[in-house]
C-alpha cells in the first residue's frame, strides 16, 4: 500500500492524514439524520395505501406490523381519539408553506444555510415525527381504555359488562342558569369533591363545594366568569372516580 | 491480500479506549494495514475498568461498580463482534455476549423525607425493541422523533406500571390510587374526544386533570407552532408562552393531588423535568444551534432546569440527585458541590432513558475484566496485536520543532521468565480471568516478588528492571495515548508547553477520586430485610450513595462455602481525604457506613450495637475486624481518577481527531469524543475516533451518537 505523499515527512516518518473535521455535527439535521444519513429511505406519510393512513401512522416499531387502532372493546373510543388527531393534522395543512417562502429562508439561515432539499426533508421528518407520536398516543388511549373496562377498581375482576357507575346526586346553588354534568368512570363510593377549575386554566375556580349524604353541593356565585369548570370526585381513599362539569353561560346584559 | 509494510502503532494504556482503538485498527478488512502494540503498566488490561480475581477464593475485585447501559451502542457492538470472533466452545461459561451481559430492568433511587427518613423509589423499565449493538434500521431510534416517541412510551409505562405491580416493590398503601387516577383521568380525556370529535387537541388537553397524552401532544404542537413563528417579524414567544401556560395549568391540577400520593408526585417530577427541558431548549435556541446541546454546557444541570421553571421539589428529587451520583458529579469529591454540565446531562439523560435497547441496564455476569478485557485481549492476540505488560510510560518527547512525537520513554517493571510475552490470564471455574496481582511464577524473580506481594499498579512503585525508549520511524509510526486523564499532565509536559489547547485542557478538565467496597454475606439480602428484586439503587447517603445487588456473581466465584449475597457500594472520595492514608480512610468509611447507614437497606443486618459483623463471609471473626476479609479500594492515582463533566470545561477537551501533533493522538473518556461523560461508551467512541484519525478516509458515521445534537 502506498501512502499519499503528503502523509510522509521529509525524514521518511509517517504523518496522520489531515482530518476532514475534528468536531461532531450538532445541528438539527443530526437530530433527525443520525450519522450523516442525508436522505431517509423511509418516505414521509403519503396519501395512499397503509402508508397512506390519513394520520400517516407508521408500522409498529417493535413488530413492524400495521398499527392496531382498535379492538372490539374500545374501537369507538379509539377511533374517536384517532379522529381528533386526524383532524389536527388536517388543520395543520393550512400551515404548509412552500419551500421558497420566507419562513424557510429564515429557517435556512438559522440552521446554517440548509438547502431547500434538506429543508424539505426536515419538513417531512417533522411530519413523520408527529405521526409517530400520534400512533403512540392512540395506543396509550387504547390500552388505558382497555384497563378501565377490564378492571375498573384495580381488583382481579372479570371484564365489566357495564361502564356505568353509581353517581352521587348533584345540587347546585346559583342565581345563574347553569348546565352541569356528573360523569363517573370508576366504581367506588364518592366521599370528597375537589374545587372545580376553569377549563382555560385562568381565573378563579369554584371553591365552595362540599360532599355529604351522597350529594355534591356546589355554590356558583353571581359574577362567575363564563366558561366550563371541571372538578374531580374522589373516593374515601382519595382515588378519583368521576368528574363534575359545570358550564356558566354568558350573562345577559342587565 | 496482506499489506507487507504495515504502519506501526504504539498504544499506551489498556483500558476501554485503548482496546477499542486496537480492535478497530486490526479489523480483518484493513488487511493488516496497522501493526499494533499495546504498552500496559502492570499485569492487566482494563484501566479504571480493570478487575481481578483473588488467588484463593476467586472473588472478583473491581475498581468500583460498572453497569452497562442499554444505549452503549458502540461498546456493545464491539463486545458482540469480539465474542462472535472468539467462537468460544460449547459449554464455556461465557460463550456468547448474551451470556456475559444480562438485562436488568430495575433501577432505584432513594429519597430523603422529612425527619431524616429515607424512602425508595424503584422503577421498572420495560424491555425496549432491539438489542444494543444491533445495526441501526431505517427506523433510527436515535432521532428526535425516536426520543419523543420513547418519551411517550416512558410516560405510558409510568401510567401502566400498575399492571406490573407484581414486579414493582410496594411503596406503601395507595398504589391503587395511581392506577385509577391515571386511567380515569385519561378516560375523561377520551370522554371529551367522544363528545366533541372535532374539538382541537388543545381543548381536549385542558379538560383532563392530568392528561399526559394531550400534554405531549401540545408540546409537539409547539414544535409546529415554532416553525410557524419563525417569520422574520416574530420571536419564539408564542411557543414558550404556550408551554408556560400548559405547565401552570398542569401544575395547578397536580398540586391538588400529589400532596397525598408520593408516586404521583414522582411522576409529576419527571413531567416537570420534561417540560423544563422543552421550555429551556426553545428559549435557549438549542433547536437550531450548530452547537446542539453543547450550547448548555456552561450551565449546571440543576441550575438550568430551575431557570426554566422546574420546581424546587423536582430539583431536589431523587431522580435529579441520582443523575449526579451516577457521574460522581461532585467537584473535588465534595458532595456539597454538585456540578454537572447541563448539555451533556441532557444528552446523557435522553440517550439513557429514550434510546436504550433491550434493557435500561445490562449487568455483567462476571468481573469487568472477565467479561470485557479477557475476550478482547484474546481476540486482539489472535489478530497479531502485541502486548507489552509491565511497561510504565514516563515521558513523551517531542521533536525539536514540536510538531510530532519523537520518543516514548518507559520503565520496564518486570521481566518475563524465559522471555517472550507475558501470559496474563488465569482460569477460574473454566473462565479466563485476570488475577488481582501478577502471576508471579511467570516473572523473573517471581518468588521474591510474591513474597512482598508486589503490586505493579500502585502509584509510586519504583520497581524496575530497566528502561526502554521507543523512537519514531524505528519503533513506531503513530502513538496513541490512552491512559486515564489524571496521568496526562505528568506524561505530557512537552505537549502542554508546546500548545495552548493542551494548556487549556489540563487547566480545565478535572477528575475526582472514588471509593468502593464489596461485601460477601452469609445470608441472602432477603433475610436481611430487602424484599424486592435485585436492584441498582442510587441517591443514598454518603459516604456510599450507591448500592448494587451482585448476587449473580456467586456462581462464577470460587469461594467455599458459597456466600449467599454479594453487594457493591461506591461513591466519590473527597479530595480532602486523599493522602497516604486514603486506603485506611476508606476502611473507616466502610465501617461507619455498615454500622450507621446500611440498616436502611438491610434492617436485619444491624442490631443495637451496629452492623452484625458475623454476617460477613470468608471469616470466623465476628468483630469489626471482620471487614478485613472483604474488599475495598481508594481510587486515587492519576490513572484511576474519574473524569468530571463540569460546566464550562467540556469545550476544552481535545478531540482524538485533532492533529496538532502529526503522528500522535489521544483516546479516553476524557477526550472530546462526542459524549463527554466518564463511561465505557465514551471511551469506546473515543477509541474509534483515535483509530479514525489514522485512516485516510474515516467513516465517522459508524460511530453511533457522535453527531448527536
Amino acid at each position: 500500500m502506498n501512502m499519499p505523499e503528503d502523509n510522509i515527512g521529509s525524514s521518511g516518518r509517517l504523518r496522520r492524514p489531515k482530518p476532514e473535521r475534528t468536531e461532531p455535527r450538532r445541528n438539527i439535521l443530526g437530530a433527525f439524520l443520525q450519522n450523516g444519513e442525508r436522505r431517509p429511505q423511509t418516505a414521509a406519510p403519503t396519501q395512499s395505501g397503509l402508508e397512506n393512513h390519513p394520520l400517516g401512522l407508521q408500522p409498529d416499531a417493535e413488530t413492524g406490523q400495521p398499527p392496531r387502532i382498535a379492538s372490539s372493546q374500545n374501537q369507538e373510543d379509539i377511533q374517536a381519539a384517532s379522529d381528533v388527531i386526524d383532524r389536527h393534522i388536517r388543520d395543520g395543512k393550512q400551515y404548509e408553506i412552500p419551500v421558497e417562502d420566507g419562513m424557510w429562508s429564515r429557517l435556512s439561515s438559522l440552521t446554517g444555510g440548509l438547502d431547500n432539499a434538506d429543508l424539505a426533508d426536515l419538513a417531512k421528518l417533522l411530519t413523520r415525527s408527529y405521526s409517530e407520536l400520534a400512533s403512540v398516543w392512540v395506543e396509550i388511549a387504547g390500552k388505558l381504555r382497555e384497563t378501565i373496562n377490564s378492571s375498573p377498581s384495580g381488583s382481579t375482576g372479570a371484564p365489566s359488562s357495564s361502564s356505568v357507575f353509581a353517581a352521587p346526586a348533584l345540587f347546585i346553588q346559583s342565581p345563574l342558569k347553569l348546565t352541569a354534568k356528573v360523569q363517573m368512570f370508576a366504581d367506588g363510593s364518592a366521599a370528597k369533591m375537589q374545587p372545580l377549575m376553569p377549563e382555560t386554566g385562568k381565573g378563579e375556580g369554584l371553591s365552595e363545594v362540599s360532599f355529604a349524604d351522597d350529594q355534591i353541593s356546589i355554590f356558583v356565585p353571581e359574577g362567575t366568569a363564563t366558561g366550563r369548570y371541571h372538578g374531580l370526585i374522589l373516593s374515601e381513599t382519595g382515588t378519583p372516580i368521576g368528574t363534575v362539569s359545570v358550564t356558566a353561560p354568558e350573562q345577559a346584559d342587565p | 491480500m496482506t499489506i507487507t509494510n504495515p504502519k506501526k502503532v504504539a498504544i499506551i494504556g489498556g483500558g476501554c479506549a485503548a482496546v477499542a482503538t486496537a480492535f478497530d485498527l486490526t479489523r480483518p478488512e484493513r488487511q493488516g494495514e496497522f501493526e499494533v502494540t499495546i504498552y500496559q503498566m502492570g499485569h492487566r488490561l482494563g484501566g479504571k475498568g480493570a478487575s481481578g480475581r483473588d488467588a484463593e477464593t476467586g472473588r472478583i475485585e473491581e475498581h468500583g461498580l460498572h453497569l452497562w447501559m442499554g444505549f452503549y451502542e458502540n461498546a456493545f457492538r464491539l463486545m458482540r463482534e469480539a465474542y462472535d470472533e472468539l467462537e468460544r466452545p460449547e459449554g464455556h461459561p461465557l460463550r456468547n455476549w448474551y451470556d456475559a451481559f444480562v438485562p436488568d430492568n430495575f433501577v432505584g433511587v432513594t429519597e430523603k423525607k422529612p425527619g431524616n427518613q429515607w424512602d425508595n423509589w424503584s422503577a421498572y423499565f420495560p424491555p425496549a425493541a432491539g438489542l444494543p449493538g444491533d445495526p441501526l434500521s431505517e427506523r433510527n431510534p436515535f432521532s428526535v422523533s425516536g426520543y419523543v416517541t420513547q418519551c411517550l412510551r416512558l410516560l405510558r409505562t409510568l401510567l401502566l406500571s400498575v399492571q406490573d405491580k407484581g414486579h414493582i416493590p410496594p411503596v406503601g398503601t395507595g398504589n391503587e390510587g395511581v392506577t385509577v387516577a391515571a386511567t380515569s383521568l385519561i378516560t375523561s380525556l377520551i370522554s371529551t374526544v367522544r363528545s366533541d370529535v372535532y374539538g382541537s387537541a388543545a381543548r381536549a388537553g385542558r379538560y383532563g386533570q392530568l392528561a399526559f397524552g394531550a400534554l405531549i401532544l401540545e408540546a409537539i404542537s409547539a414544535f409546529q407552532w415554532l416553525a410557524e413563528s419563525l417569520s422574520p417579524q416574530s420571536d419564539l414567544g408564542p411557543v414558550t408562552t404556550l408551554l408556560d401556560r400548559l405547565s401552570a395549568a398542569i401544575q395547578k391540577q397536580f398540586d391538588l393531588l400529589i400532596a397525598q400520593d408520593d408516586e404521583l408526585r414522582r411522576i409529576w417530577e419527571i413531567v416537570d423535568v420534561l417540560l423544563a427541558i422543552v421550555r429551556g431548549c426553545i428559549k435557549e435556541g438549542v433547536l437550531f444551534s450548530p452547537k446542539g446541546f453543547d450550547l448548555l454546557d456552561k450551565y449546571d444541570w440543576r441550575d438550568w432546569l430551575g431557570n426554566h421553571g422546574a420546581k424546587q421539589g423536582t430539583l431536589d428529587s431523587a431522580f435529579i440527585r441520582g443523575s449526579y451520583d451516577l457521574l460522581f458529579a461532585f467537584e473535588e469529591g465534595d458532595v456539597n458541590r454538585p456540578q454537572l454540565a447541563a448539555g451533556q446531562a441532557l444528552r446523557g439523560a435522553m440517550r439513557m432513558f429514550f434510546t436504550y435497547r433491550g434493557a435500561l441496564f445490562w449487568k455483567m455476569q462476571a468481573g469487568m475484566g472477565d467479561v470485557v478485557f479477557a475476550p478482547t485481549y484474546q481476540v486482539l492476540r489472535n489478530r497479531g496485536v502485541k502486548f507489552e505488560f509491565f511497561h510504565r510510560l514516563e515521558h513523551i518527547g517531542l521533536s525539536s520543532d514540536k510538531s510530532y512525537v519523537e520518543t516514548l520513554d518507559f520503565t520496564v517493571q518486570a521481566k518475563i521468565k524465559g522471555g517472550g510475552e507475558y501470559d496474563p490470564l488465569v482460569d477460574v471455574k473454566g473462565l479466563e480471568c485476570w488475577p488481582s496481582l501478577p502471576v508471579y511464577d511467570r516473572l523473573t524473580n517471581g518468588a521474591r516478588l510474591k513474597k512482598r506481594k508486589w503490586n505493579p499498579e500502585v502509584e509510586g512503585d519504583e520497581t524496575s528492571v530497566g528502561s526502554k525508549q521507543l523512537k519514531v520511524a524505528e519503533d513506531f509510526d503513530f502513538a496513541i495515548l490512552a491512559v486515564g486523564f489524571g496521568a496526562v499532565p505528568g506524561l505530557c509536559s512537552e505537549l502542554i508547553e508546546a500548545d495552548p489547547k493542551w494548556q487549556r485542557m489540563v487547566a480545565n478538565v478535572k477528575t475526582v477520586a472514588t471509593q468502593a467496597f464489596q461485601v460477601w454475606l452469609e445470608e441472602p439480602v432477603k433475610d436481611l430485610g430487602w424484599d424486592d428484586p435485585p436492584i441498582n439503587i442510587s441517591g443514598y447517603v454518603e459516604p456510599f450513595d450507591t448500592w448494587a445487588d451482585m448476587r449473580q456473581l456467586i456462581k462464577v466465584e470460587d469461594e467455599k462455602p458459597e456466600p449467599k449475597a454479594i453487594a457493591y457500594f461506591c461513591s466519590v472520595l473527597p479530595d480532602s481525604q486523599i493522602d497516604e492514608a486514603a486506603y485506611t480512610t476508606v476502611r473507616s468509611n466502610v465501617v461507619t457506613f455498615l454500622n450507621r447507614d446500611v440498616g436502611y437497606f438491610w434492617p436485619k443486618a444491624v442490631d443495637e450495637a451496629g452492623f452484625r459483623w458475623g454476617l460477613l463471609a470468608g471469616t470466623d471473626d465476628t468483630s469489626e475486624d471482620a471487614i478485613d476479609s472483604q474488599f475495598w479500594t481508594a481510587n486515587t492515582s492519576g490513572t484511576e481518577r474519574y473524569v468530571l463533566s463540569l460546566p464550562g470545561t467540556l469545550e476544552h477537551r481535545i478531540s482524538p481527531l485533532d492533529d496538532r501533533f502529526d503522528n500522535f493522538t489521544i483516546a479516553g473518556d476524557w477526550t472530546g469524543c462526542g459524549h463527554q461523560a466518564g463511561c465505557v461508551e465514551a471511551a469506546v467512541m473515543s477509541g474509534l475516533l483515535a483509530a479514525s484519525a489514522l485512516y485516510d478516509r474515516p467513516d465517522l458515521s459508524r460511530i453511533v451518537g457522535y453527531d448527536h445534537p
